[in-house]
């Protein structure tokens, strides 16, 4: 067995097809994770009362399993009752007709819900408890203290981590090959099914991986360089 | 299929399950031990800034940051052996699958770890190790009395996320199957052709454990306090 540069190359190209779905899974999933995640991050700091509970126990139980069986219990139930539900909401589509990306979407979305609420939570409670007095101070309601006020101090904070969660998102993605979904790593292993020599397809998977979270890393380092204007740092004293 | 989920199937799954659970707490422990190991020379390494070593700990982190775990786990597993028989003309081919689980968790924590590490130590002030310095404390001294212990309360938090982060991650030797507590999950499934209930097992246990592990250290950074005022 050698490692062939042409088969590197050829399995290269292969995933880069596929990049695609990769990225797009990441994005719906970051987009939809986000705002949902803020919804639970907010309603658990501002402690609304039946909610909060419910959330918290949500995050709480679901940080703790891992993503991978998250991934398989939700196809287990998506192969089972997927034309059980679709016939309950009167639509006619069947589950062959429809693409497996779609359980892609639906876990990686919920699955990054408790990182990402957290990740907010613990920067809302980095604010400090003045901001919020001086805002109702001047009469601000509680929507208007958080659009102008607790909002854009909130994610400069939030910032770093979040960079990390949408990470562990882009890394969470190829476990979904385990059900069938053709993302960047199971693309970049088709051309090795013809000469059964896998090695070259996973090096390609991780070329690829590392080019793409080298360009997140430098772009999130530029962003970050930008974020810190609206924010008041109190002067600094060790 | 009559029915999909049997409360029947869900307890029979659990003492098969158990069985399996010590092996995965293993690979879980060994992984955690010599990471740690090796992530005390990255960081030293990288505090200390020696020369040459410090790029090649550099690029180490970023390849790690860069990788899916799936990926170098995979990498590890089809790699290691051609390039152990190319080099040392062994064959490990036969080796047991967790060995190489054990080797890929190593080299992704080494690397965060060695980051943790890194932050802790340099979190405390300068300040504080020039005042040990000028009342004629040596660098040794200096190290294990002011500054590791102001280090290990910022790491803990850090530290203890990152390993219920890698015993989360053990359920991915799932894709090279390897007989851990998921893999017996898999082949319970495959012999009853029920999935669903073993999967929920391995989820409750592993929601159980990971709580337990974030108790643990959140009671540990509770323990660790000193004399010394944050504020």
């Amino acid at each position: 067995m050698e490692f062939d540069v042409q088969s590197l190359k050829d399995c290269f190209f292969s995933g880069i097809q596929y990049l695609g779905v990769t990225v797009k899974i990441s994005l719906v999933s970051i987009i939809f994770g986000t705002i949902l995640a803020l919804i639970v991050a907010l309603v658990r700091f501002y402690k609304v009362p039946v909610l909060s509970q419910l959330f918290a126990l949500f995050v709480t139980v679901y940080r703790g399993i891992p993503i991978m069986l998250i991934i398989l219990i939700g196809h287990l139930m998506y192969v089972m009752h997927f034309d059980t539900v679709v016939k309950a909401l009167h639509l006619s589509v069947k589950i062959k007709d429809v693409d497996i990306v779609l359980l892609g979407y639906i876990v990686m979305t919920v699955g990054v819900i408790p990182s990402i609420s957290e990740t907010f939570r613990g920067a809302l409670k980095s604010i400090d408890k003045t901001q919020y007095e001086a805002c109702y101070s001047i009469g601000l309601t509680t929507t208007q203290s958080l659009r102008r006020v607790i909002l854009p101090q909130m994610f400069p904070v939030a910032f770093p981590s979040y960079i990390n969660n949408i990470l562990g998102v882009i890394k969470g993605v190829p476990l979904l090959s385990s059900v069938g979904i053709m993302e960047v790593m199971q693309g970049s292993l088709l051309p090795c099914s013809v000469s059964y020599s896998y090695l070259e397809g996973y090096a390609a998977a991780a070329l690829i991986y590392f080019m793409l979270i080298t360009l997140i890393l430098n772009v999130a380092k530029y962003i970050e360089k930008n974020l810190n204007r609206y924010r008041v740092i109190r002067k600094n004293t060790k | 299929m009559s029915s999909y989920f049997t409360w029947e199937g869900f307890f029979a799954a659990i003492p098969l399950l158990l069985e399996y659970l010590p092996v995965t707490l293993r690979v879980t422990f060994i992984s955690l031990v010599v990471a740690t190991i090796i992530a005390v020379f990255v960081a030293l390494i990288r505090v200390r800034r020696v020369p040459v070593l410090n790029m090649v700990c550099k690029c180490y982190l970023h390849i790690m940051r860069g990788l899916p775990y799936v990926v170098i786990l995979l990498l590890v597993y089809y790699y290691l052996p051609f390039l152990v028989r190319k080099i040392f003309a062994v064959d490990i081919n036969r080796w047991d699958k967790l060995v190489f689980a054990v080797i890929a968790f190593i080299l992704h924590e080494g690397a965060y770890i060695g980051e943790i590490l890194r932050a802790a130590v340099e979190s405390v002030p300068k300040v504080q190790s020039e005042a040990a310095y000028s009342v004629g404390m040596s660098e040794m001294q200096t190290f294990f009395r002011i500054v590791l212990p102001q280090s290990v309360k910022v790491a803990i938090p850090a530290y203890g996320s990152n390993l219920v982060e890698l015993f989360q991650n053990t359920t991915i030797t799932f894709m090279i199957g390897a007989m851990d507590l998921i893999g017996r999950a898999n082949t319970v499934g495959g012999a009853t052709m029920h999935y669903i209930e073993p999967y929920l097992v391995v989820a409750v246990v592993y929601v159980i454990i990971s709580i337990l592990i974030e108790l643990l250290f959140k009671f540990l950074d509770s323990k660790y306090k000193f004399g010394a005022s944050t504020v």
